[in-house]
């Protein structure tokens, strides 16, 4: 007789839903997009101090005792094409040649609330603060041709991805050596029955469902694909001068990564100039008193960025640059709050802040030259007390030294009116959202998308984000 | 298989209760915590990715080399160039986790572990009737005596001698220990023995080279699992 358990159930019901999520994804994507669409990022650890960068204070702020300030100097409105501004510091003066191809987001909230850096790395990367899937192999899914890796770190990044053909903490130096090693190396496919034989041991241990033949797989997988590798590699021509600056090494690793179709994706992470080490994590008043001399070195980085892709030619005859086919992300795990309780104003240092975070967006895909988000503790009154503060904040940070996201409205695109008596992440710009965003604009099936909490539905995109 | 039986026989019931024990201690755990698969994979649970380049190498010396070898690296097959490394999989000590980075088999590591095992698997058949291993023409790596003397029983001709499995599964088990399941032995032997093995008429340099390159890339070798 046959039996119908609990689990045959549920395994049936997962194939026919597999099955009827199959043929909806093909209706719903169509044909893959034979664009080309390179996305690169560069993470800054430590957390932003967003007050040196696009979303300043006024000094009266730091002389009502409210926040640290450096620079010494009042920051001035930067005006968003979509009729948002934020106070922006004199630091980003190197970016307005730029300020059409990018747009900032401000007030971008944590909504686990966690606090350390790797739960907050996570969430930038993963949604999770434990860390898991990131959304680049879906990225490199709907591409066509896909790149051989799902994405490529450059830099000291440990990253938390469970998923997708990585390939990680490979400098541009790295990527040179690496294609001149290969050049006289032989691929398994070359080495006949031995590799025949190798290949039928891989192929039975990768039957089963467990992890184990899961890595298997991936060894097949990364056996298929490494004579293409290989070829890509041998031809990649990567020219680095002695005289490059160390991001220009990258960028120029990153060029040829992508266009050799060895990766779409590439994180750049703590690649700093001439070997600075740009502390961010300024907890102590000395360190965030040399807060202008970093920012301007990171500004200066990334106009560094935006200049050599917009100067790298793509497709002479479409007349497309680097930058045209590129999305371009510069993030940090999270904010810095505005002083650290306890210290005097002009010896203070910062700590960590989970409750906004910023980003700047910009390339292929993004209509550029907006400002969207913003955060709280930005009005004070005559006596030097906040206004307009949200129950939701005052829950978080009764202390009040953390900017925190205003709520936002996803249809006009501008923050909500009115203080939040009730706190919803949904009701907020989080990493979430800006993920989707982005496997919108990649066109990624929804199931891909992400959620703010376990229990909720997915994060709701920034439409106004995309071309 | 009576080779293989007598040798569990004797090793593995001894570990195989408290194996048994610790497995039911362990699942009782996993029941009674129930997490996504994201987190379970982020807490550190490792099976199905690379061992890593140092416990592998690691591996390779304890099983091939002199007792307190530490001539022996794996990476001088790839050119020395110390960021390589890291592709091989590796435990990063950045921050409060340690991270365990490129354990996720790819064409880029898969490149690299054929490079460095191949180069490997070619410099032990190489050394047939010594008793060490010479890298790169200068650097000389005393074997171990016990692997010392299944290699050498392998590099007098003929290899493939259908009556001898003997040295044939010592060879396997100096090389794979208990990491792979009998069947891949039973599967390797039959590549290496059978009549129409493509080492039929081959050179005990050329067996050696491809039981090895065979061994060191089978997924039990190279994956936790």
């Amino acid at each position: 007789m046959t039996s119908y358990s609990r689990r045959k159930v549920l395994k049936s019901g997962a194939a026919i839903a597999g099955g009827l999520c199959l043929t909806q994804n093909r209706f719903a994507l169509g044909e893959p997009t034979k664009e080309p669409h390179f996305y690169l990022q560069l993470y800054y650890s430590g957390g932003f101090d967003s007050s040196y960068l696009f979303d300043a204070r006024p000094l009266s702020f730091t002389a009502a005792g409210k926040i640290q300030n450096y620079l010494g100097q009042d920051p001035t409105p930067w005006l968003g094409s979509n009729g948002q501004s934020c106070l922006a510091s004199s630091l980003v003066a190197p970016l307005v040649p730029f300020k059409d191809h990018f747009s900032v987001l401000n007030g971008i909230l944590a909504p686990g609330r966690d606090d350390g850096h790797e739960q907050n790395r996570n969430v930038l990367f993963t949604g999770n603060s434990f860390g898991g899937d990131s959304y680049f192999p879906f990225l490199n899914e709907v591409l066509t041709p896909r790149a051989s890796l799902d994405f490529f770190v450059s830099g000291t990044l440990s990253v938390p991805f469970s998923n997708g053909t990585s390939s990680i903490s490979l400098t541009s130096q790295g990527v040179s050596s690496f294609s001149k090693l290969v050049g006289n190396s032989k691929d398994l496919s070359s080495q006949g029955q031995t590799a025949d034989f190798i290949r039928s041991r891989l192929q039975l241990a990768s039957n089963g469902p467990g992890r184990f033949s899961e890595g298997v797989r991936n060894m097949l997988a990364g056996i298929d694909e490494s004579t293409s590798v290989a070829r890509k590699f041998k031809n990649l021509d990567l020219q680095l001068g002695p005289s490059d600056s160390r991001i220009l090494k990258e960028l120029k690793a990153a060029h040829k990564l992508f266009v050799s179709g060895i990766t779409n994706s590439l994180i750049i992470s703590d690649v700093f100039n001439n070997n600075n080490l740009i502390d961010l994590d300024t907890h102590d008043g000395d360190s965030a008193s040399k807060q202008p001399t970093t920012y301007q070195a990171i500004v200066a980085e990334v106009a560094e960025v935006f200049s050599f892709l917009k100067s790298t030619v793509f497709d002479e005859a479409k007349g497309l640059s680097l930058l045209d086919v590129t999305t371009v992300v510069i993030s940090s795990e999270f904010n810095r709050t505005n002083y650290q309780q306890g210290m005097a104003m002009d010896k203070t240092g910062t700590d960590h802040n989970s409750l906004s975070n910023m980003m700047l967006i910009g390339g292929k895909g993004v209509r550029g030259g907006q400002v969207i988000g913003a955060t709280d503790l930005d009005v004070l009154d005559d006596k030097g007390v906040y206004q307009n503060l949200s129950k939701a904040h005052l829950e978080f940070d009764p202390e009040l030294i953390k900017r925190m996201g205003k709520p936002f409205d996803f249809d006009t695109m501008r923050p909500s009116t009115g203080a939040q008596e009730v706190y919803s992440a949904d009701q907020y710009i989080t990493m979430a959202s800006v993920a989707n965003t982005i496997l919108k604009m990649y066109g990624c099936d929804e199931s891909k998308y992400w959620s703010n909490t376990r229990n909720s539905g997915k994060a709701k995109i920034l439409s106004g984000l995309l071309t | 298989m009576r080779y293989w039986n007598k040798f569990c026989a004797s090793q593995v019931s001894k570990v195989g209760r408290c194996g048994l024990a610790f497995a039911l201690l362990m699942s009782s755990f996993g029941c009674s915590r129930l997490k996504d698969s994201s987190e379970i994979k982020a807490a550190g649970n490792r099976v199905g990715e690379f061992k890593g380049i140092f416990a592998t190498n690691r591996i390779i010396v304890t099983r091939l080399f002199k007792a307190g070898e530490l001539k022996f690296d794996l990476t001088r097959y790839l050119g020395g160039d110390a960021s390589l490394i890291e592709l091989l999989g590796v435990y990063s000590n950045i921050g409060p986790l340690n991270d365990f980075r490129n354990g996720t088999p790819n064409s880029l590591n898969m490149l690299l572990w054929n490079m460095a095992l191949s180069g490997l698997s070619k410099d032990i058949a190489e050394s047939c009737g010594t008793q060490q291993i010479v890298i790169e023409k200068f650097i000389r790596i005393d074997y171990n005596p016990h692997f010392a003397d299944r290699l050498g029983a392998l590099c007098k001709e003929p290899v493939i001698d259908f009556k001898n499995e003997e040295s044939l599964l010592n060879f396997w088990w100096a090389v794979q220990g208990f990491d792979a399941p009998r069947e891949e032995y039973v599967a390797w032997r039959d590549f290496f023995m059978s009549p129409q093995s493509p080492y039929a008429k081959a050179s005990s340099k050329e067996v050696i080279n491809a039981m090895l390159k065979t061994m060191f890339l089978n997924p039990y070798f190279l994956l936790e699992h």
